[in-house]
């Protein structure tokens, strides 16, 4: 089954790279959907629909933490697994985000195979 | 970094930074170490480093600049973090990034300018951490154009780290305040 995926991150141009190094490793039939900040994806956030997210911490409005933890908030019909793609790469800022609802984590800059490594933990 | 002085490797690089305050030559070799990573992962092309330009002698930047990336840092010291890229540097490195040709700046390159600085700024971010100094990372912004001038108050203190990317200048400008 084709994954939905939620791409949240301030910059059109991770997005997109995010986007490419999804579309064309083992995960390319996933359905993409994306959101500038937080605040505009909690717009788009489906409870139902969902399988992953993958967030930036550093955004304007509503920012990638405070994003997971409403995201954290809101009942869902399955298991939606969020992970933190950001430059906030110290060993506390994990820890924070973490504790706030992430399930893990990946450090910009990153390439395509650390990305797909990531997400075959969760998904096959 | 602790140099070795009986190092002739070391010493080379000792006296390359020879005048440059401690701090500044622990942070210019995180800067190197980031870039580098960056340009690794998710660039695909190898800069190449040129001696770093000390303080108020980089008040003209050897080389024309067209685009700026800019983000600022607070906490337990505070700091500004400047990416200037000269067109074609910025436009092989948005080519690169996203697999297809730019041909002039547009809102693809400003925004992966933005993200280059802010890769670079949290980069540095996180090597501090490991060393007990904790930053707050603003948002990035970009200026583009003709003949603009980026400054900042501490110009004595400030760092500038020139790159050659395909031939192409890029520097990464580092200006700490304790």
């Amino acid at each position: 089954m084709a994954l939905n995926i939620l791409v949240v991150d301030d910059s059109a141009v991770m997005r997109k790279i995010i986007m490419k190094a999804i579309s064309e490793g083992s995960f390319g039939n996933a359905s993409i959907s994306e959101a500038a900040d937080g605040s505009e994806g909690l717009k788009v956030f489906d409870p139902n629909k969902f399988d992953l997210i993958l967030a930036d911490w550093n955004m304007p409005n509503l920012n990638g933490l405070d994003f997971i933890k409403k995201v954290r908030e809101i009942k869902t019909s399955k298991k939606i697994v969020v992970m933190m793609i950001t430059t906030e790469g110290s060993a506390g800022k994990m820890e924070e985000a973490m504790n706030n609802g992430a399930d893990n984590y990946i450090t910009k800059p990153f390439t395509s195979a650390q990305l797909e490594q990531k997400l075959s933990k969760y998904f096959s | 970094m602790i140099f070795n002085q009986d190092s002739k490797k070391d010493k080379t690089i000792f006296n390359m930074y020879k005048g440059i305050r401690l701090m500044n030559r622990q942070i210019i070799e995180y800067a190197k170490k980031v870039v580098n990573e960056i340009f690794s992962k998710m660039i695909f092309i190898k800069p190449i480093n040129e001696k770093p330009i000390m303080g108020t002698e980089n008040s003209n930047i050897p080389g024309k600049k067209d685009i700026s990336g800019i983000i600022g840092l607070g906490g337990n010291i505070s700091a500004s973090i400047m990416v200037h890229f000269e067109q074609e540097s910025a436009l092989r490195v948005t080519s690169s990034m996203l697999g297809m040709e730019y041909k002039e700046i547009d809102s693809d390159v400003i925004d992966a300018v933005g993200e280059m600085t802010n890769m670079i700024a949290g980069g540095i971010k996180t090597e501090l951490a490991g060393i007990g100094i904790e930053l707050d990372l603003g948002l990035p912004i970009v200026v583009t154009g003709k003949n603009f001038n980026t400054d900042c108050i501490n110009k004595e203190d400030s760092v500038l780290m020139p790159f050659k990317i395909d031939g192409h200048s890029m520097f990464v400008e580092l200006n700490f305040r304790d």
